[in-house]
């Protein structure tokens, strides 16, 4: 589904991101994590055609990312949404839910809508606007915009920061559900905590990829590496 | 009375049409613009467009009638691309870019002024438009601004209100979108000010779309409510100048002043 071959990128002569290499199969769950400032967002951006790697290619669906077009098939949840959200724009719930269809000319099938509406917890905010909602109910609401054109890959950078414990909970149960249903999943985190067991594969990464694998594989020593201290990692016990 | 006005319609009858063109075209920008918080961005190209001005009447007789608007445009963007330049290569803020540019303009701009003793007639008209002189063609000017911009608008709507919302989305140019913004206000602001003067145009852009940001219960009716608004100051403004033989730019922005005085009450219920 994704492959990313080389990947090499810098900015003001800093170097982000050196000789990533990563592939990312159907069905995958996959974690990047790594501490703040290693580079996943940037990765992303990267995957995503926000900004040009200095070197490297990207393969998406095994087109070559300049000449992808099917951008509908991607879901996106990006970092700190509607962090910035002017109170000015009197934008309801429902037709941000709707913006998707306008920028991919793709229909949003409504009874499938709905069906995420009520599974979210939004019904009852349909009519209020964006910036009335509070931080969950926003990153509720963006959730749902993502995965309301059924995509085949979804894509959270740092979803759960700014939840409460109960709601992280519910989050990951949600994303839980959509994986086993098929979706690919990549969940950006620098809360390795957060890591579910539902995850099945991880990256590690800090400007270099220090482990690409399995979870069962994934090895804490890697993980000490990318930080560069030592630390506990508690594993999720609640699933 | 209503002698009066049919006199008075049949003498501004191409100033009204073109002043119609502009208060609707600009609907389809200001709210986007608002969101997209760039409001004095008008305001800043008023200045910079006064430099142009004052530029081509002093090299009026180097350039055919036929590229005068063309000589405009180019003169405005170039000088909209410096502040772009300066946000670029220095790493200012947009605001103080756009500040440190326009008044940079207005200072070369009155010096051309003063060189050229351009002081009555090109500041006169550049601050207070002359609607009585607009002629058919110049209407058609507006028209033509009002039908690029809602090609434009019809095609890049989504982007706009996206670019107010997020700053990044997989597939979509929003840069590019924001660009076409910019130019669309760069047309408009350019013929607006000769008909309406500079103080009236970037009006147009901040009043009414407030208003209607402000009030819309969703977002679908506000590009609608701003171009009643922009129309009905329009219309009130002409009656009001007509009536109390004030200047019409002053007019219709006093009467845009009621739309503050609304949102006040507005906020209270």
């Amino acid at each position: 589904m994704i492959r990313i071959k080389n990947l090499y990128y810098q900015i003001n002569g800093k170097v982000v991101l050196e000789d990533i290499n990563l592939e990312v199969s159907k069905g995958d769950f996959l974690a990047i994590i790594g501490p703040n400032g290693g580079g996943k967002s940037t990765l992303i951006r990267c995957l995503l055609g926000f900004i040009k790697p200095q070197k490297g290619e990207i393969f998406l669906w095994e087109t070559k990312l300049e000449d992808f077009r099917e951008w509908y098939k991607i879901g996106y949840v990006p970092q700190r949404a509607g962090k910035e959200l002017s109170s000015l724009i009197p934008l309801t719930v429902k037709e941000f839910l709707q913006l998707p269809s306008s920028w991919y000319h793709t229909r949003i099938e409504r009874d499938y809508l709905y069906f995420l509406i009520e599974k979210f917890g939004l019904t009852h905010l349909l009519s209020k606007k964006i910036y009335q909602l509070s931080f969950g109910q926003l990153q509720r609401a963006y959730i749902v915009r993502a995965l309301s054109l059924k995509p085949e890959l979804l894509i959270l950078d740092e979803p759960s920061v700014g939840l409460d414990f109960i709601l992280q909970e519910v989050f990951y149960q949600f994303l839980s559900e959509f994986h086993q249903k098929g979706l690919t999943i990549i969940l950006i985190t620098h809360e390795t905590w957060l890591v579910s067991k539902e995850v099945n594969k991880i990256a590690c990464l800090n400007q270099k990829l220090y482990f690409h694998g399995e979870h069962k594989d994934f090895c804490v020593f890697a993980e000490k590496e990318a930080y560069g201290f030592p630390f506990h990692r508690i594993e999720h016990t609640h699933w | 009375m209503m002698e009066n006005l049919f006199f008075y319609l049949a003498l501004f009858k191409w100033g009204l049409l073109a002043g119609l063109s502009y208060a609707l075209a600009s609907s389809l920008t200001a709210p986007y613009l608002l969101l997209q918080r760039n409001a004095l961005f008008p305001h800043a190209l008023t200045h910079l467009l006064l430099l142009a001005l004052l530029s081509l009447s002093i090299l009026s007789h180097y350039i055919p009638n036929t590229l005068h608007f063309l000589f405009l445009l180019f003169m405005t963007l170039l000088l909209t691309g410096l502040i772009y330049l300066l946000v670029q290569e220095l790493n200012l803020y947009e605001d103080t870019a756009t500040s440190l540019i326009t008044h940079l303009s207005l200072g070369l701009a009155l010096l051309l002024a003063s060189l050229s003793s351009q002081y009555d007639a090109t500041l006169l008209n550049y601050l207070f438009g002359s609607l009585i002189t607009v002629e058919k063609k110049e209407a058609f000017e507006g028209l033509l601004v009002l039908i690029i911009t809602l090609f434009t608008f019809w095609r890049q709507r989504e982007l706009w209100l996206t670019s107010g919302i997020d700053r990044e989305v997989p597939g979509l140019n929003l840069r590019k979108g924001q660009l076409l913004l910019l130019l669309m206000i760069t047309l408009q602001v350019i013929v607006g000010v000769k008909l309406m003067g500079a103080l009236l145009v970037s009006s147009f852009f901040v009043f009414s779309p407030t208003l209607a940001l402000k009030i819309a219960p969703s977002f679908t009716p506000v590009v609608p409510l701003t171009a009643l608004f922009n129309v009905a100051a329009l219309i009130s403004g002409f009656l009001l100048s007509m009536r109390l033989d004030i200047p019409f730019s002053a007019s219709a922005i006093i009467f845009m002043g009621l739309y503050l005085v609304i949102l006040f009450i507005a906020r209270k219920k």
